[in-house]
């Protein structure tokens, strides 16, 4: 059997990724896709510190859904969850996390993919660098 | 008509206002309500950022209508 259900969430707490590819999977699915997006220690040739992410849930709830829908316009995909943390990273913990649950494992590996990457486009979820000497919010002078 | 403006991350930081109120005249649109944030915030003349008008991506055209929510949307850098 199979049901329906995708999901974005935020939270302040670290991720465990372990509990979410249970979550997702239904007894129809043959393939649990996963993604882990993680804090690097640099970035634009600089020395990370750590991350600080704002977000606009009520917003990015509707942007997320959109993205879902997509989703499984392309790839008939029914069962995702996405985690994205707010609050501040240190290197080392992730960020977001994504898990997907499809039939077979072609639609899933393109779902995960398609999500990530449309999810950094459109859902309003910022990220602020810290540096050893300074700070910049990505993306704003760019 | 009265609408409340959400501020986000660097914009947040220029302005120094995560939310602020507008009143405006009957039949305003986003664009309005932007200039009216230009004159009272003129940190944002500089910044980039796109509009949303209740969680949907709007653009100065967009009429406020019955709008209760209008964000300004610095370019996203979620994942």
């Amino acid at each position: 059997m199979t049901s329906s259900r995708c999901e974005l969430r935020f939270t302040s707490a670290c991720i465990a990724l372990e509990p979410l590819l249970e979550e997702v999977r239904s007894d129809g699915d043959g393939a649990v896709v996963s993604f882990l997006g993680v804090v690097r220690d640099h970035a634009r040739g600089k020395r990370v510190r750590f991350l600080d992410y704002e977000a606009y849930p009520p917003m990015a709830e509707v942007q997320m859904r959109l993205l879902f829908e997509e989703a499984r316009e392309r790839f008939g995909l029914e069962r995702a969850l996405v985690v994205h943390r707010t609050g501040r990273l240190q290197i080392g913990e992730a960020s977001v996390a994504i898990a997907v649950a499809t039939p077979h494992r072609a639609a899933g590996f393109e779902a995960c993919r398609h999500l990530i990457d449309r999810l950094k486009e459109t859902v309003p979820i910022w990220k602020k660098e810290t540096y050893e000497d300074g700070s910049a919010w990505i993306g704003e002078r760019s | 008509m009265k609408i409340a403006v959400l501020l986000f991350a660097g914009l947040r930081e220029a302005t120094g206002e995560s939310r602020v109120e507008l009143e405006l005249g009957d039949g305003a649109t986003v664009g309005d309500a932007q200039a009216e944030l230009l004159r009272r915030f003129p940190a944002l003349r500089e910044r980039r950022y796109a509009f949303a008008l209740d969680h949907h991506y709007a653009t100065a055209a967009t009429a406020l209508g019955s709008a209760r929510e209008l964000a300004l949307i610095p370019p996203v850098s979620g994942g």
